[in-house]
C-alpha cells in the first residue's frame, strides 16, 4: 500500500511530530506509514484522512 | 477555541502518561539491578561461568528497559503518545514470533543438556533458566528489529 502523507503533509505545512499529535501517534508510526512500512488501522486512516480533508482513498492507495 | 482547550488538555495527558511510563521502565530496571546486587552479594557459592552468563543477559535485559524508558520520555517530550496502535502491533508480532522461535529452542535445549551429565533437578532447573532467558532475549531483539524496519504486513 502506498500513502501520499508525505506530500500532504508538505502540502499542509505539517512535521511529522505536528501529524503524530494531531492524530495521537507516535512519530515513529508516521515514518513507517510514509515509507509504506505499515498498514495502519482504519481509524487511524480515518484521522489522517480527516487532517487532510480528504477521502481515505485519496491518502491511502492500494496497489 | 474549545477545541485548540481540548487538543492542548490531550496533549498534557499524553505527556503526563509518557512520563509514568518512562518512570516505570525505570524502576522495572532499577529493581532488576538492585535484585542482581542482593543476589550477587548474598550467595555462598562462588560465581561460575554460568553466573557470569545470567549477569551478562540481565545486564542487557537492564540497557534495553533503559533505552525503551528513554524513548518513551523522548516522546513525553514531543508531547507524542508513548503506546499507539504500531508499537502494540510490534509487541504482538514479537511475542508470536518469540513463541514460534522458543518451541525449537525449548527442544534444542533439552536435546544439548541430554549430553552432559547433570542430575535431572538441575537439569530442569538450567532447562528453565536458559528457557526463560532465552525467550526473553529473543523478544527484546525482536522488539528492537522491528521497531527499526516496520513491519510489512503484505510479505508477512
Amino acid at each position: 500500500m502506498k500513502t501520499r502523507i508525505k506530500e500532504l503533509r508538505a502540502r499542509d505545512n505539517l512535521t511529522q511530530v505536528n501529524l503524530a499529535q494531531m492524530v495521537g501517534v507516535r512519530r515513529e508510526t508516521i515514518v513507517f506509514l510514509e515509507k509504506g512500512k505499515y498498514n495502519p488501522s482504519l481509524k487511524l486512516a480515518y484521522d489522517i484522512s480527516k487532517i487532510f480533508n480528504l477521502k481515505i482513498e485519496k491518502v491511502f492507495i492500494m496497489e | 477555541m474549545l477545541e485548540i482547550y481540548n487538543f492542548m488538555l490531550e496533549i498534557n495527558h499524553l505527556i503526563m502518561k509518557a512520563k509514568y511510563l518512562a518512570i516505570l521502565k525505570f524502576s522495572i530496571a532499577a529493581l532488576i539491578l538492585a535484585s542482581m546486587g542482593f543476589w550477587i552479594y548474598k550467595t555462598s557459592k562462588p560465581l561460575n561461568e554460568f553466573s557470569y552468563s545470567i549477569i551478562a543477559v540481565m545486564l542487557l535485559v537492564v540497557g534495553f528497559v533503559i533505552y525503551f524508558g528513554f524513548q518513551a520520555l523522548k516522546d513525553a517530550k514531543l508531547g507524542l503518545s508513548p503506546v499507539d496502535e504500531f508499537s502494540k502491533r510490534i509487541a504482538e508480532k514479537a511475542a508470536a514470533r518469540t513463541f514460534k522461535i522458543s518451541i525449537f529452542m525449548w527442544l534444542f535445549g533439552l536435546f544439548i543438556l541430554d549430553f552432559f551429565t547433570i542430575d535431572s533437578v538441575n537439569k530442569a532447573k538450567l532447562v528453565i533458566v536458559i528457557g526463560m532467558v532465552g525467550m526473553t532475549l529473543i523478544f527484546l531483539f525482536i522488539r528492537l528489529y522491528l521497531s527499526r524496519v516496520g513491519i510489512d504486513e503484505n510479505k508477512d
